[in-house]
C-alpha cells in the first residue's frame, strides 16, 4: 500500500541518485537508435585496442601470391594491390580512426570550453576580441583550414624526439600532423556554442556570490561556470568525434594526412580504389563502409545524447 | 564584412610562413641539374620574397583588393589567373549540387515533418544522418564503380563548356554534383523538418486550422513560408561550405577546379596560392552570409537592417 502513494517527490530524489547502470538502461530504452549508436562504437573501439588480438593477419605483411585476391576464406575481405589483407587493415585503421576522433574532440571541445567560458566570463573587450578571432577561424570550412594547417606542421620523427616525450605512442607521433590539423578548426567552433550557454551564467546569484567573496577569476570559472556548461560541451564533443573521423579520412584520401605504411580508411581508398575498380570492388567497398558505418554510429548516439541533454541545441 | 576578411588575410598569411624550409630552393632543385644560389635568388626577387614581411604583406592585402593575388611559388603564373581558368568547373558543380540538394531537401524534409514517426519520417531521417555519415569521395568512388561494372561506362574525362555541349557537361559534371549534393541535401533536410515541426505548433497553425481552412493552404501559405529561413540560411551557409566537398570529389573525378588547385598548392607547399585559395574562400563565406541576411529582409517584414 504504502508503495502506490509515494510522493512524486521522493521519486524524484531517487532518479537524482541513479547508478550509471539504470541511467544507461533508461537510455536503452527511450533512445533505441542512440543505443545502437552505443554499441556499434564500442565495437569499434574494441577493434582499436585489440586489433593485434582479432585480426588475422599482420597489417604489412605482404603476400606476394595474392594481390588483389577476393574475398574468400583465407582473406576474409579480399586483399589490396600489394596482397596485404583488408580486414586486417580495415581493423589497424580503426585504431587510428578512432584514436584521432577521440584525441581530437575531447582537446578540440576542451580547449573550446575554456575559451568559450572565459570569454563569455570577462566580457567586454576580452569577449570581442575572442568572438573576432572565432569569427576568422569559422569562415572556412573545416577541412580547408585542416588542409592549410596540414602544410605547416612538419612530421615528427620519434628518433630525434628529446626522451621527455618517450612515453607518447609512436602511432600518436606519426599522425600528430593529422591531430593537430583536425583539433585547432573544432576549438573556435566548440567556444562559440560554450559561450552562448555561459553567457546566461554571468549574471546568476551563485556566480555572483562567489565574486563578492573574492573567489578568483580562475576558481569561478573552473569550479561554478565550467560545470554548468557541461551539456553543450559533451554535445559538441560527440558530435565532434564523427567529424573528426570523417575529416582524418577525407586528409588521409588527399594523400595529405596518414602516411603508407600506417594503416587508414581514408588511405585504403586512396590509390587502388579506383584504379582496380573494374577488378577489385572489395578495395574500394569495405573500407567506405567503416567510415560510414562508424560515422553514422558516432552520429546518431550524439544526436540521442543531445536530446537527452538539451533538445533545442542545433550542432 | 570587412574586417572578418583582413583578419583572414592576416591569420593565413602568417601562418602559411611557418612553412618550414625554402620552397623555391626546393623547387629549383627538385627539377634537378645544378642550380646556382644566384638563381635562386633572382627567382625569389621575382616572386618579391626578399622584401621585409610586413611589405610584402602590404603588397600583398593591397592587391588582393583588386583582385590581384601575387604569383604561384611554384608555377610563377598570376594566381589569379590560375583560378580563374578552374572557377568555371567548380562554380557549375556548386550550383548544380545546391539545385539538387534544394529539389530534394525541401519536400522530402517537410513530408518527413507532416508525417513525423511513420515509417515516411524514419526513411527521410536515415537518408539523411547516413548523408552526413558519407565521405563524399566514398560515394563518388561507388557512383563509378556502379556505372562501370553494371553499364561499362564512366564519366567523360576531358572537360567540355556547357555552351558547347551541354549533354557532355552535364554527363560528366552530375555525377560529382550528387556525390557532394548528398550531405548538402541531408543537412538541409534535417533542418526543414525540424523547423516545420516547429512551426506546426505555433499558434497562428491552430488559429488557421480553427477557422476551418483547407490544410493544403495552411502547410504551402502559412507553414512553409515561416519555415523557409532558417533553411535559407542552411543552404547558404553550406553553399559557401560547398568547396570542402569540391575539394575531395574533385580527386575523385579529376576535374580541374578549384578543390583540385587546392589540394595541389598544399602539396607542393605552394603557400602564395593557398593563402591566395584561402582568401577566395573567406570571401565567398561572408559574401554568402551578407546575401543570406540581405534575402532574409526580403523575406521577412519583420526584420530590418539600419
Amino acid at each position: 500500500m504504502s508503495e502506490t502513494i509515494q510522493p512524486p517527490v521522493i521519486a524524484d530524489n531517487l532518479t537524482e541518485q541513479d547508478t550509471l547502470t539504470t541511467k544507461l538502461v533508461r537510455f536503452f530504452r527511450t533512445k533505441p537508435l542512440g543505443a545502437i549508436g552505443l554499441v556499434v562504437v564500442m565495437i569499434f573501439i574494441f577493434a582499436a585496442i585489440f586489433a593485434e588480438v582479432i585480426s588475422p593477419n599482420d597489417p604489412l605483411d605482404i603476400d606476394y601470391e595474392l594481390f588483389l585476391a577476393p574475398p574468400s576464406a583465407h582473406h576474409l575481405l579480399g586483399s589490396d594491390e600489394f596482397g596485404r589483407d583488408l580486414l586486417t587493415r580495415i581493423i589497424y585503421g580503426a585504431r587510428t580512426a578512432m584514436l584521432v576522433g577521440f584525441v581530437c574532440s575531447v582537446i578540440g571541445a576542451t580547449l573550446g570550453l575554456f575559451l568559450g567560458v572565459t570569454s563569455a566570463y570577462f566580457g567586454g573587450k576580452t569577449d570581442t576580441i575572442i568572438q573576432r578571432i572565432v569569427d576568422i577561424f569559422m569562415s572556412f570550412p573545416l577541412i580547408i583550414l585542416a588542409l592549410a594547417i596540414v602544410t605547416i606542421i612538419p612530421p615528427v620523427d620519434p628518433d630525434t624526439l628529446p626522451a621527455v616525450f618517450s612515453w607518447i605512442p609512436a602511432l600518436i607521433l606519426r599522425i600528430l600532423p593529422v591531430i593537430v590539423a583536425i583539433t585547432i578548426p573544432m576549438i573556435p567552433r566548440c567556444a562559440r556554442v560554450v559561450r552562448s550557454s555561459a553567457l546566461a551564467l554571468r549574471e546568476v546569484p551563485y556566480v555572483d556570490a562567489a565574486r563578492a567573496l573574492g573567489f578568483s577569476h580562475t576558481r569561478i570559472i573552473v569550479r561554478h561556470m565550467i560545470p554548468n556548461v557541461m551539456a553543450p560541451y559533451l554535445i559538441m564533443l560527440t558530435a565532434f568525434m564523427g567529424q573528426a573521423v570523417l575529416l582524418e579520412a577525407s586528409l588521409s584520401f588527399l594523400g595529405l594526412g596518414v602516411q603508407e605504411p600506417t594503416p587508414a580508411w581514408g588511405l585504403m581508398l586512396q590509390g587502388g580504389a579506383e584504379q582496380y575498380a573494374e577488378t577489385a570492388w572489395w578495395i574500394a567497398v569495405f573500407p567506405g563502409l567503416a567510415i560510414t558505418v562508424s560515422v553514422f554510429a558516432f552520429n546518431i548516439f550524439g544526436d540521442a545524447l543531445r536530446d537527452v541533454l538539451d533538445p533545442k541545441l542545433r550542432v | 564584412m570587412i574586417p572578418t576578411l583582413i583578419g583572414v588575410a592576416v591569420v593565413i598569411f602568417f601562418l602559411m610562413r611557418l612553412i618550414p624550409g625554402d620552397i623555391v630552393e626546393l623547387r629549383l632543385t627538385g627539377e634537378g641539374g645544378m642550380v646556382t644560389e644566384e638563381q635562386i635568388q633572382a627567382e625569389r626577387t621575382r616572386l618579391g620574397l626578399n622584401k621585409p614581411l610586413l611589405e610584402q604583406f602590404a603588397g600583398w592585402l593591397v592587391g588582393a583588393a583588386t583582385f590581384d593575388l601575387g604569383l604561384s611559388m611554384w608555377t610563377g603564373n598570376p594566381i589569379s589567373e590560375e583560378i580563374w581558368v578552374r572557377l568555371p568547373v567548380s562554380l557549375q558543380v556548386a550550383i548544380m549540387s545546391t539545385l539538387l540538394a534544394t529539389v530534394l531537401a525541401i519536400p522530402l524534409g517537410t513530408l518527413a515533418a507532416l508525417r513525423q514517426d511513420t515509417w515516411v519520417d524514419y526513411v527521410v531521417r536515415l537518408f539523411s544522418i547516413a548523408g552526413l555519415a558519407t565521405p563524399s569521395f566514398w560515394l563518388g568512388i561507388m557512383m563509378i564503380l556502379v556505372l562501370l561494372n553494371l553499364f561499362q561506362w564512366i564519366p567523360p574525362i576531358s572537360y567540355r563548356n556547357l555552351w558547347d555541349d551541354p549533354l557532355y557537361n552535364l554527363s560528366m559534371l552530375i555525377w560529382p554534383a550528387m556525390a557532394t549534393g548528398y550531405r548538402y541535401s541531408a543537412v538541409a533536410m534535417r533542418m526543414t523538418r525540424s523547423t516545420v515541426l516547429e512551426v506546426m505548433r505555433e499558434d497562428y497553425i491552430r488559429t488557421a486550422r480553427a477557422k476551418g481552412l483547407v490544410e493544403n493552404l495552411i502547410i504551402n501559405r502559412h507553414a512553409l513560408s515561416n519555415a523557409m529561413l532558417p533553411v535559407i540560411t542552411v543552404i547558404g551557409i553550406e553553399f559557401a561550405f560547398l568547396i570542402g566537398g569540391l575539394v575531395v570529389t574533385e580527386q575523385v573525378f579529376n576535374l580541374n577546379g578549384i578543390g583540385n588547385l587546392f589540394v595541389q598548392s598544399v602539396g607542393q607547399k605552394d603557400y602564395t596560392m593557398v593563402q591566395g585559395l584561402v582568401l577566395l574562400v573567406a570571401f565567398v563565406t561572408v559574401f554568402t552570409n551578407f546575401v543570406v541576411d540581405v534575402l532574409y529582409a526580403w523575406l521577412d517584414p519583420r526584420i530590418h537592417y539600419n
